[in-house]
This record gives C-alpha cells, sequence and structure tokens, in this order.
C-alpha cells in the first residue's frame, strides 16, 4: 500500500520532511528511495517554517577534506557530514541555496567548483578566460526563493593578478563572469585599478548581493566597503561605523538590505543596515550576556566570524565554543535572539575544537544535473 | 444567490449517488473543471472514489466552505482541531483520503493528509517506518548498505536503536516515546524544543525532570513530569504531559 504510492503524492509527503528524515525516510524502501532521487520535491512554499530553514554548515579551516559538521535547526543536534567524495580540499566562496561554491585550497589560480555535501556530489566549473591568482568572487542567484537542486546563478570575478603581456604579473582590470544557464564566462566590464588592488590584496573571497550591487568588504584596518552596481557598470566606494576601531566586520544580506555585523574592543558587537546616500543606521546590539559567553572570557572580538542567511545572523567562533543567533520568528517582522551549542561530540564520539568557516545551506538530496 | 442552491450531482465507484451544493462539490478543482465544461445537469462520475470516502471528503469540504463563508461560527484554532480530529483514522482510510484528494485535486485536504503521514515518519528510524506502515524491505544487503552510507550523517544523532522525535504537539497532550536508555530524545512541542538530557541515568527514577530550553536566556525554566515505565531490555516508554506556557 504505502510503498507503491505514485511520485507526486510521495513526493508532496516528503516535502513535509526535514532533511535529516527524509534521508532516513528514502533508506526504508527502493520506492521511496527512487522517488528523492528522480522526483524533484518542492520545498519552496513553506520557505520559514521549522523543517526547511537554512542550516549552518562549519568547515574546518585545518584538517580540511575529511568532515563537516552541520547543524539541524529542526532538533537543534550537529551532524557529522563526510567530505571523502572531494579529491582535493576546499574552502568555501559562497552558498547557492543547496549547493556551495568552493575553491581547491591547493591551487594558486583561481578555480572554482559546484558541492553539494548531501548528494556527495562535486563539479569544477569550466576555467575563467583569464587565469588570475587570488581575485575576488561574488555570486548572484538568479532563482528568488526556490532553493532546488539546480538554481540559476553566475558568478563574478574581479580583481586578482594575472600575467602581464611581457612577463611578471600585473593587476587584473577585466571582470569576468560565469553564467549557469550557458556554463560560459563572458568579460563583462571593467575594474579600475585601485578598486582592483584592494580586491586582490584585502578581499577575502565573499561578496553579499543586495539590490543590484555586488558589495565586498576590505580585511584591513579601517574597514570600508566596496560596490560594484552590475547593471551600471558602476564602482564605488564608503565607509562603515567605527571603521579603525572594529575587530571584526562582516557583510550580509538580511531582508533583502545591505547589513553590517561588527564587534569593537570592549564594546558590544552591533548590527547597522545600509540606508539611502551610503549610510549606516544601528537596528540592533548583540545582547551583552550572549556575547561574553561568544567570546569565553576573552575581550577581543577578533576571532569572532559572522554568517548570515535571509533570515538568520549566526555569530560564531571555533566549532565547540557555540553560536549566537538573530533569527527571524515565524510571526514574520519580529527577530529574536538565541544561544546555539556548540558541537562537542556527535553519535557518542568526541569532537575537537576546530576552527572553522561557516556558511548557510538549503539541504537538498535531490542530485543537481550541472 | 440562485447559484448557492445549485445541486451537483456525484456517482462513486461502488454506484452511490451523492447530491450536494456546487459551493462544496467545486473544491474539488477536478469537479469543477468537468461541471465547468462538460454537462452540468447529468451526474457527474468520480470512478476512483468510493462513497465511504466521497463522504467524509464531503463533510471536510462543506465544513471548510461553510466556515470560509462565515455560515457556521468557527475560530481558525477550532477549524484546526476539527482537521486534526478528521484525520483520526485508521490507515486504510487515510491512505484512500490521500488518493481521493490527489486525484479530486483538493489541495488542502491533500496538504492535510500528506503532512499527517509525514508526521508518522519524523524522526523515525527506517525499521521504525517499515513497521509503522507495513512496508517490505525489497533492498538487498548491499543495496541497503549503499544508502545508509550515502545517508549516514542522518543517522548518527540516533545512536542506538529505537529512538523517536515526537513533534508539533499541542498544550495538554499525553504523548508517548519509546528510547533505549542510552540515548538522548528531543521533543519538539509548539515550536518550543524541550530536550531532556542524559536519560540514561533515569532508569531508576519514577520521574523525570523535563527541562524546557528557554527561547530567551531571561525567561523562567518550567519544570513538567513525565512518567516513565520499563517494558524490558534496556528499553523505557516514557509519557510526557505538557503544559506549554508561551
Amino acid at each position: 500500500m504505502w510503498s507503491n504510492l505514485p511520485f507526486d503524492v510521495l513526493a508532496k509527503i516528503f516535502s513535509f520532511l526535514s532533511p535529516d528524515s527524509l534521508a532516513r525516510a528514502r533508506s526504508t524502501c527502493r520506492h521511496w528511495n527512487s522517488c528523492v532521487d528522480t522526483y524533484p520535491i518542492a520545498t519552496s512554499f513553506i520557505l520559514l517554517s521549522l523543517h526547511h530553514r537554512a542550516w549552518f554548515l562549519a568547515l574546518p579551516t585545518r584538517n580540511r577534506g575529511q568532515h563537516c559538521y552541520v547543524h539541524n535547526p529542526v532538533i537543534d543536534n550537529w551532524h557529522l557530514l563526510s567530505l571523502d567524495f572531494l579529491s582535493d580540499p576546499v574552502r568555501p566562496v559562497a552558498s547557492i541555496g543547496a549547493l556551495i561554491l568552493v575553491r581547491p585550497t591547493n591551487c594558486t589560480v583561481l578555480q572554482l567548483a559546484l558541492c553539494n555535501p548531501f548528494t556527495r556530489q562535486f563539479r569544477y566549473l569550466p576555467m575563467s578566460n583569464i587565469s588570475r591568482t587570488n581575485p575576488a568572487v561574488g555570486v548572484v542567484t538568479l532563482d528568488s526563493v526556490q532553493h532546488g537542486p539546480n538554481p540559476n546563478f553566475r558568478v563574478y570575478v574581479a580583481g586578482g593578478m594575472s600575467e602581464a603581456p611581457r612577463g611578471g604579473a600585473m593587476y587584473e582590470l577585466k571582470l569576468e563572469m560565469y553564467d549557469s544557464t550557458d556554463d560560459t564566462w563572458h568579460v563583462v566590464g571593467f575594474v579600475p585599478t585601485e578598486f582592483a588592488v584592494r580586491l586582490t590584496v584585502w578581499t577575502p573571497n565573499e561578496s553579499v548581493y543586495s539590490n543590484g550591487v555586488l558589495y565586498w568588504m576590505t580585511s584591513a584596518r579601517a574597514y570600508s566597503v566596496m560596490g560594484y552596481e552590475i547593471d551600471g557598470h558602476r564602482w564605488r566606494g564608503f565607509g562603515v561605523p567605527m571603521a579603525d576601531k572594529l575587530e571584526f566586520a562582516a557583510l550580509l544580506c538580511r531582508n533583502g538590505g545591505l547589513t553590517l555585523v561588527g564587534g569593537a574592543s570592549e564594546g558590544e558587537a552591533c548590527i547597522w543596515e545600509l540606508k539611502e546616500g551610503d549610510r549606516w543606521g544601528l537596528i540592533e546590539k548583540v545582547p551583552m550576556e550572549m556575547g561574553r559567553k561568544l567570546l569565553g572570557g576573552k575581550r577581543s572580538w577578533g576571532s569572532i566570524k559572522c554568517v548570515g542567511s535571509e533570515e538568520a545572523i549566526y555569530l560564531y567562533k571555533e566549532l565547540g565554543s557555540g553560536m549566537v543567533v538573530w533569527r527571524e520568528m515565524e510571526e514574520k517582522a519580529r527577530w529574536a535572539w538565541f544561544w546555539i551549542e556548540g558541537c562537542h561530540s556527535i553519535g557518542g564520539n568526541q569532537v575537537p575544537n576546530l576552527p572553522i568557516k561557516g556558511v548557510f545551506l538549503h539541504p537538498n538530496l535531490f542530485p543537481f544535473t550541472f | 444567490m440562485g447559484s448557492t442552491s445549485t445541486k451537483i450531482k456525484l456517482r462513486t465507484s461502488d454506484q452511490k449517488v451523492f447530491e450536494v451544493e456546487k459551493a462544496v462539490a467545486v473544491q474539488s478543482q477536478t469537479i469543477k473543471y468537468i461541471y465547468e465544461n462538460g454537462c452540468p445537469d447529468s451526474v457527474i462520475h468520480v470512478h476512483s472514489v468510493s462513497g465511504d470516502i466521497l463522504s467524509k471528503i464531503l463533510d471536510y469540504c462543506k465544513k471548510h466552505v461553510n466556515s470560509a463563508a462565515g455560515k457556521e461560527d468557527i475560530s481558525p484554532e477550532e477549524l484546526y482541531e476539527w482537521d486534526a480530529n478528521f484525520v483520526k483514522v485508521d490507515q486504510n482510510t487515510l491512505f484512500d483520503l490521500i488518493l481521493a484528494a490527489n486525484c479530486l485535486k483538493i489541495e488542502s485536504l491533500l496538504d492535510l493528509t500528506c503532512q499527517t503521514v509525514a508526521n508518522m515518519i519524523k524522526g523515525k528510524r527506517p525499521e521504525e517506518i517499515r513497521t509503522t506502515f507495513n512496508i517490505k524491505n525489497d533492498y538487498t544487503i548491499e543495496a541497503e548498505e549503499a544508502v545508509r552510507r550515502e545517508n549516514k550523517w542522518a543517522f548518527d544523532m540516533l545512536g542506538g536503536v529505537g529512538t523517536m522525535v515526537i513533534e508539533e504537539l499541542a498544550d495538554d497532550t499525553m504523548s508517548k516515546c519509546v528510547t533505549n536508555t542510552k540515548s538522548r530524545v528531543c521533543v519538539i512541542a509548539a515550536n518550543q524544543i524541550v530536550m531532556m538530557r542524559s536519560i540514561s541515568k533515569l532508569a531508576n527514577k519514577k520521574s523525570i525532570d523535563v527541562y524546557k530550553q528557554p527561547q530567551n536566556p531571561t525567561t523562567p525554566r518550567i519544570k513538567e513530569s513525565v512518567k516513565q515505565r520499563n517494558v524490558g531490555t534496556g528499553f523505557i516508554e516514557l509519557f510526557f504531559h505538557f503544559k506549554c506556557k508561551m
């Protein structure tokens, strides 16, 4: 009876399951497994419900290539996810719905790849037209709220150093874009020299897309922001509050708007939103208790990192430190603070307190077909 | 006002005829389409649905139409409760309701019945799912090992045999969970996560304290009572009695 349900009905039942429940359900019988493999399960319509929130994926920054750790927000539990299907250790660049854009760490020239750690898939993107080292990378997801297995997206690569015509290296001024719809790279514009230098030397490979603009934060004191307006091909730079006092600063997109999270020594961590005229407005402060708990007795915010999804902001440190979370509640327009316990053990086994880099992911068990 | 008294005749697979108000019948997109594109006066055949099932479905449609039209004074919470009781049926009936809701294209009923089945799957291990739904394990040993290996991450929190996660309990509910004494049990009630810590220490107690994990660090923790019963060989059956204060 139940093992013969038509796929469309079964897929509907599965759409109400959280990713870990689905992973166990598919191990029940072959028919149910086939359904997960061959019939895309639409989760877009229940995006903010408990079972379809984005999951925080923690990738160890050292000892790469073995495992990553993923936090299940439904039951507040950590899972161990094996990365043994990766041939080379990788570093995350950005998340694209259900996938992560990564770059292999053993390669100086930029190479990018797509990875779905739940379906254990890894696929290199074609190499860009211009070979460059250390550029800044920006990602724009084109589907709005699908989080399906095959999202449409664009990757922008700016800055970096490439080979000069007469030997040696030079700052690369051509801006390249990869379009997933035709699986090709195109040169789409230029980067003014001063921005190219900053993008190469002072920008970790992360960007935030908001309202048609790709933003990068320079990581040196004093912090500042660069923005590339995609349609107008315009570059601009502007400052951030307490730019020379911040010990950590991260850009993210919240409710569609550019948001800055930063902490200054001896003070609280704050959250600002970008307003008209490139000015910042303070919207929230991290509760003192939680901030102190995360700092673990230290006074400096320097080791704190931050990452965000549409509906949450996570401040974290190492794998076992725990996380401070600011999250949108089920009744929208209300955000609340939570503490998430760090990962100390999984399945009875101790987990070392590793330094990590976090990304958000919407787990999808349906294999991508790029 | 004329259209509200229009009636539609429906004939089921077992030749039973139902006469229903148009507003109720067209909750089914299939019936709506046939009525609008076919012959409005003759009888519409719903071949794949039996009389018993159609009767239940029409009860559902009538309740929802009346509630939406304000004909019945029923609050959204009461309607939600009515729906919850509507799906408290045996598995065969639930199965038939799902297929009928799918075939008749009644979106809200399909969502309700599918969510009910999903709730029966959540948190269970594959063996437990098979028992619940009487599904035969048709994997070869190698194939099953391969699937488990690929999805290994989802099994690591269960840490043993027989841990169950109960989700979405209503306030003041008695609920049951079977677990072995070494694992942790997570119960999610109305979006509040109630976590039981190291129940391996609780084997000899008559009742255990369940602590509610506070949403906000400043809200006080609420203790509830839990009764437990030994059901043999390292398994305990836990009965939860909740009063969730929001």
